[in-house]
């Protein structure tokens, strides 16, 4: 039972770091209609860049953080500008190719630039745990836990009641209308992208505490496409949920399996579910259904 | 004169309008294409043996593009898995090589193991689409890698497993010469049949699938056959490709087939051009030739740099180049390197008098 609590807690705890992920991939979606398939190695490129800023530049936490996202904002201002503007009204199998591509460069270049070896950023959150009824908690999962639950009400926040969150919502129930209200849609475009990058380097920097750094951390990133499918792609709440169980999933199936198979289950549980779900309930939990039968 | 260098491109009979090659009637055309051949044939005899090496794995990704672009180009289903289809090919010939099999029956025999699999990729497609479809061969891409990395009985797990080289009657096919002739008259086979059967109701189905489901299923064309019958050639080709790799290269592990693969091929069909013969054969020549040219002139470049350590970082210039070839041709070469090589013939067929 206790491993079972054990599990429980880093599930969540990684799960809201999906979560957070699986945002700014929804928020793509949802305004854009671009499905990102760079997201896991956006994530790969802010968890760097922190590193870049915290150890290589030797800045205190206070600074690096917001210079890593920061950095990512600028990179999604850039990619939406140089590649995805372009290719507005080009056909979605295109659009899906050009992100693949997209991640592929962003990949190799971070490995250009950092090398295969792990990287050793200095722990963001004191070490030691916390007693929390009966169990040990370490303190890194509460905090990234509470991280993670701040940012994502801020996001849910910002994108509910901020002319530019309206903004989006409107672009995203219809373009046209939006655009005849007076609404830039190239610069919802440009915003959503850059934030998504920065939900990208957060989610990175929050997974970096829990899982190292090394150029295996995209795979982490890309565990935001089950998360969100699971969900529904198109619903802020379901993915945040969905986040949460694959979080959960990965991290049981990584407790009780692992032993039988000898490692590596944890990376391929969340691809099982998503392709039990994509069978099953293609638009997720709460997505909205999308009937169309051939 | 222009009949020398260029034959019209249009067809005046019947006959010439089912030819698979336009303009095979001209005696210059033929003439071209039989020089063409020659020296196709007599390439290696002239080439230092890393180019022929190189070569080797050109004819073989020709091979594996031309299924590629078989269900993306012509059907119109995204797939992340060409690296599993290739994978599962490669695995089968080297199970099968090992019982002592002659190769004419381990190729074909690996192209139906990695069929079979290819219809069960497909039976997420029958329902989905689009991003749908692309996440669900992502989701299989990792299943297989992981199923591989496990049935380490039957595939070595991650450490990899031995291919014995090709044998046919007791004797053995070895070296980059023999090998070269092998792979190319495969790919030469291949080409032929993707060819000939885009011109066949099969091919039509598949084209009208790709452009609307829909409106394929009002027109009598089985949807669900249609799909399941991509995916299934698809295969048969990726798992052709994958036998000769695991044959050439002789041994084999699960890094040999990851998802920078698939990403690859990808590559390749759309510097090729989708939906087309030439496309795949001239994608696949292309992207096996972009990264030894890199090599060279990194290498180059290195001497003047020393900054730049080739060894460790040359696997990640080959990936970014790709990312970026992919970026670059879709934003601004959308229809590949065959519309290119099209526009160009036509530009001097009608020289001095375009448009």
């Amino acid at each position: 039972m206790d491993l079972f609590i054990q599990l429980l807690l880093t599930g969540t705890a990684l799960g809201s770091g999906y979560a957070l992920g699986g945002l700014g991939f929804v928020l793509i979606y949802k305004s854009t209609g671009v499905f990102n398939f760079s997201h896991g190695q956006l994530t790969m490129a802010g968890a760097y860049f922190f590193y870049m800023f915290q150890v290589q530049l030797g800045l205190p936490p206070w600074w690096s953080v917001p210079a890593a996202v920061a950095s990512m904002f600028i990179v999604g201002l850039a990619i939406e500008r140089l590649c995805l503007r372009r290719m507005v009204g080009e056909p979605a199998i295109a659009i899906i190719m050009l992100t693949i591509g997209l991640g592929s460069l962003l990949r190799n270049l971070v490995g250009l630039f950092w090398g295969t070896q792990p990287q050793a950023p200095v722990p963001l959150f004191e070490p030691g745990s916390l007693l929390v009824g009966a169990f040990q908690v370490p303190r890194v999962y509460i905090w990234t836990l509470v991280s993670a639950a701040v940012f994502i009400t801020a996001f849910v926040v910002y994108f509910r009641k901020s002319s530019q969150g309206t903004a989006m919502r409107a672009v995203a129930f219809h373009q046209d209308h939006a655009s005849l209200s007076g609404i830039s849609i190239y610069r919802v475009f440009a915003l959503s992208w850059g934030m998504a990058g920065v939900m990208a380097a957060i989610s990175g920097i929050l997974m970096v505490q829990l899982v190292g750094l090394d150029l295996s951390l995209d795979a982490r990133g890309l565990s935001a496409f089950p998360a969100a499918i699971l969900g529904g792609i198109d619903s802020i709440g379901g993915v945040i949920i969905g986040g949460l169980i694959i979080g959960v999933a990965e991290s049981l199936a990584g407790g009780y399996l692992d032993p039988y198979f000898g490692g590596g289950v944890k990376e391929v549980v969340g691809y099982v579910v998503l392709l039990l779900i994509l069978m099953l309930r293609p638009y997720g939990l709460f997505g909205t259904p999308e009937i169309r039968k051939v | 004169m222009s009949n020398f260098f260029f034959y019209r491109n249009y067809p005046l009979t019947y006959l010439e309008d089912r030819a698979l090659l336009h303009g095979l009637q001209n005696f210059w055309t033929r003439a071209w294409l039989l020089l063409g051949v020659a020296m196709l044939l007599a390439l290696p005899q002239f080439l230092p043996q890393y180019w022929v090496y190189t070569l080797n794995l050109a004819a073989i990704a020709v091979i594996g593009a031309l299924g590629l672009n078989l269900l993306t180009g012509h059907a119109g289903q995204i797939s992340l898995a060409h690296a599993s289809v290739l994978a599962i090919g490669a695995y089968t010939t080297a199970s099968l090589a090992k019982m002592g099999l002659p190769f004419v029956l381990v190729i074909p025999a690996s192209g139906a193991v990695a069929a079979l699999v290819g219809c069960l990729i497909s039976l997420p497609a029958l329902r989905l689409k689009g991003l749908y479809l692309a996440l669900a061969t992502l989701s299989f891409f990792v299943i297989v890698d992981f199923a591989i990395r496990k049935a380490g009985a039957l595939t070595g797990g991650a450490a990899g497993t031995h291919v014995p080289p090709p044998t046919l009657a007791g004797f053995t096919l070895s070296g980059d010469k023999p090998f070269y002739y092998l792979t190319i008259s495969i790919a030469a086979l291949c080409a032929l049949f993707v060819g000939n059967l885009q011109r066949t109701w099969v091919g039509r189905a598949l084209m009208a699938v790709r452009d609307s489901d829909i409106a394929a299923e009002m027109a009598g064309i089985s949807v669900f056959r249609t799909k399941l019958l991509a995916f299934a050639l698809s295969s048969f080709l990726g798992g052709v490709a994958g036998s000769l790799l695991g044959y050439y290269l002789q041994f084999i592990n699960p890094d040999n087939f990851g998802l920078s693969v698939s990403v690859a091929y990808i590559a390749m069909i759309i510097v090729g051009g989708m939906g087309s013969v030439t496309g795949s054969i001239l994608g696949a020549v292309f992207m096996t030739l972009l990264p030894e040219v890199l090599r060279v002139s990194v290498h180059a470049l290195s001497k003047v740099l020393p900054a730049l350590d080739v060894a460790s970082k040359g696997a990640f210039v080959e990936g970014a180049v790709y990312g970026l070839v992919i970026i670059l041709f879709l934003m601004f070469k959308p229809d590949g390197l065959a519309r290119f090589w099209r526009d160009t013939l036509n530009y001097f067929r009608t020289w001095p008098f375009g448009h």
